[in-house]
């Protein structure tokens, strides 16, 4: 492929899509997160985040 | 709230550093993934950008992970550095950086065919599936998806046929560009193209990744063949930084120190 090509490519996916229902590689979370602009994607990643930290296998550096 | 990795990757941009947003943050800012436990950055392999990180993470109180200096001396041997720190918002950020990403045939032309978008650097799609192909199982999963919504849904025949991990898919994408499979010279492409039973497809594609998740594998072998005591001299230091509160530009003079070891080494 050439640069511009890959790099178009890339650009597509930076701003909302749709990824097909059958998509056998991904779940309806991930479906719905493509649809996002990118501050919505980083929103989402900040809920996860929060989701995490407060799983009780949290890990604390400061021990 | 927002992606507090990608509100770091601006204070690295901010200090100066050349840096591009990599594996599993590229992923979530691609769209395919919704979540990744750590930030990955390709670093522009020059100290200055090093020192900027590093200045950076120093104001965060960030410590060193297991990991060699964040130095190009050790970066360009194709090995990494870590380092976690609690962020203001209370998570726990923990940042990987590397300046020779593993199966990246063409350093600079990654660099050119970067996206640098919205106070965003990131690899290119590309580079990304060819930074995927890991020893671990699940980033096959991630490979299929952007093969698809870059490849087949992006029309891109070339990242459709090369990456594609699945039958269905596959097979639909061969039907759809026949001169461009005919050129192609992937096993699963060519068994396809000959009408090959489904099983042979399906083996060839399982072959092909075990054979990607083994060439990693190796690749990891001997850069930890490099490490001889490394490892163990590592967690005695660190163990002494937790217990005299060590600062981050300290912390990194000692590890130059113990890591010419490795230099050492080398083959």
């Amino acid at each position: 492929m050439t640069d511009s090509e890959i790099m178009a490519v890339s650009r597509r996916l930076l701003a909302p899509y749709v990824i097909p229902a059958e998509c056998p590689y991904l779940s309806e979370d991930q479906q719905e997160l493509s649809r996002q602009n990118l501050e919505g994607r980083s929103a989402w990643m900040a809920e996860w985040l929060l989701l995490a930290d407060s799983a009780p296998h949290a890990f604390d550096i400061t021990t | 709230m927002k992606n507090p990795y990608l509100e770091l990757h601006n204070e690295f941009r901010k200090a100066g550093a050349d840096v591009l947003l990599s594996s599993g943050q590229a992923c979530v800012v691609f769209g395919i993934a919704a979540f990744s436990k750590d930030g990955d950055w390709i670093v522009r392999e020059a100290e200055a950008s090093c020192n900027a990180i590093l200045g950076v993470l120093r104001q965060h109180g960030a410590q060193y992970r297991l990991g060699v200096p964040l130095h190009p001396i050790w970066l360009k041997l194709g090995l990494t550095s870590h380092f976690e720190f609690l962020a203001d918002s209370g998570f726990r950020i923990r940042t990987d950086f590397c300046t020779r990403p593993p199966r990246i045939p063409d350093l600079e032309r990654m660099w050119k065919r970067a996206m640098r978008i919205e106070n965003i650097d990131v690899v290119d799609v590309e580079s990304l599936v060819q930074l995927k192909q890991t020893r671990r199982l699940r980033d096959y999963s991630i490979i299929g998806a952007l093969a698809e919504v870059a490849g087949l849904e992006g029309n891109s025949p070339e990242l459709a046929l090369t990456y594609l991990q699945d039958y269905e898919l596959l097979s639909r994408a061969v039907k759809r560009w026949p001169v461009e499979s005919a050129a192609c010279s992937r096993r699963a492409v060519e068994l396809l193209l000959k009408n090959a039973a489904r099983s042979e497809v399906v083996s060839a594609l399982a072959v092909e990744q075990d054979d990607r998740m083994q060439e990693d594998q190796r690749r990891i072998d001997q850069m930890q063949s490099l490490a001889g005591d490394y490892v163990r001299d590592f967690t005695s230091l660190r163990t002494e930084w937790r217990k005299t509160k060590v600062p981050l530009p300290e912390q990194h003079r000692q590890l130059m120190i113990l890591a010419r070891g490795i230099l050492e080494t080398k083959p």
